[in-house]
């Protein structure tokens, strides 16, 4: 058993856990931007509905 | 808050492709080690990663620290979403690390976990702090007393990472002494030694750009809540 397997395994994890870190902050990032963009263009009285 | 949203993207971008890369020289270019005194020679690879993933964690940790000390001093906002930060960070190099670890204990000592080492034991408490620290935060009430209850254990948490760092030197039992300390003694191969310090770099940018995220969400919902309180103080009124 030279462990190549048990490398393998452990960078598919790794790369995993990581991008879903990632990608989760990018979503959350864009999604925040958008509605900030939403809640400037339709002003106030749009927005309390 | 554009700039800081480019800068984050950027710096993580820069970093995954330097992280990428530390993984395709480790598997490719890094010579094997000497199969007559490692169980699993192929299995030190994960290292290239794992050491790097425990370095960001105790940066991650520095930072909740700072923070912590912050919030208590002036109660101020940056302090708070360092905590936060640090905490968010903390989990998830610190879930690589405990991840990693294991696995590359099972292949090379033949167990996963050796409950009487102190550098595995310290840094799986310190994970499980980071882990409380993100759970509590999101779902308790924000305000002054969850902060005040959540710095105390971000500072408890900090206190471990000198006794994590440092186990292997005061009391090692299985886990590796601190590899690029030892090298000059050990005869680290210099091409390993290489891919460890691009692994180091990378995560380093990558760990920027990802502190450079958090604190343009956390910003971006400050703002968010503050024009809703703004409308709803104005449909009160």
């Amino acid at each position: 058993m030279t462990g190549m397997v048990e490398a393998v395994v452990a960078y598919t994890l790794l790369s995993s856990l990581l991008a879903t870190y990632v990608v989760r902050q990018i979503v959350l990032l864009n999604g925040l931007t958008s509605k900030l963009g939403e809640s400037s263009s339709r002003g106030p009285e749009a927005d309390s509905d | 808050m554009p700039d800081t949203r480019t800068l984050g993207l950027t710096l993580t971008s820069c970093g995954l492709v330097g992280v990428i890369a530390t993984a395709y020289l480790g598997f490719s270019w890094a010579p094997l080690v000497d199969p007559e005194a490692w169980n699993a020679p192929e299995a030190y690879r994960i290292l290239f990663w794992h050491v790097p993933f425990a370095w960001a964690s105790f940066l991650a940790f520095c930072l909740l620290f700072i923070g912590a000390v912050s919030w208590y001093r002036k109660r101020t906002e940056w302090g708070w979403r360092l905590v936060v930060t640090g905490s968010e960070l903390g989990l998830l190099f610190g879930l690589g690390v405990v991840i990693s670890g294991p696995i590359w204990g099972s292949a090379e000592w033949g167990v996963p976990w050796d409950w009487g080492d102190l550098r595995l034991n310290t840094y799986g408490l310190l994970t499980a702090v980071a882990l409380f620290l993100v759970l509590s935060r999101r779902t308790q009430p924000d305000g002054d007393d969850t902060r005040d209850t959540l710095a105390a254990v971000g500072l408890f948490g900090f206190a471990l990472v000198p006794i994590t760092a440092l186990a292997t030197t005061w009391y090692q039992n299985r886990h590796p002494g601190i590899v690029l300390v030892e090298s000059e003694d050990t005869g680290l191969d210099p091409q390993i030694r290489m891919v460890l310090m691009l692994g180091f770099v990378s995560f380093l940018v990558l760990f920027v750009g990802l502190v450079t995220l958090s604190g343009t969400i956390q910003a971006l919902e400050e703002e968010l809540e503050g024009r809703q309180r703004m409308l709803d103080e104005g449909a009160i009124a």
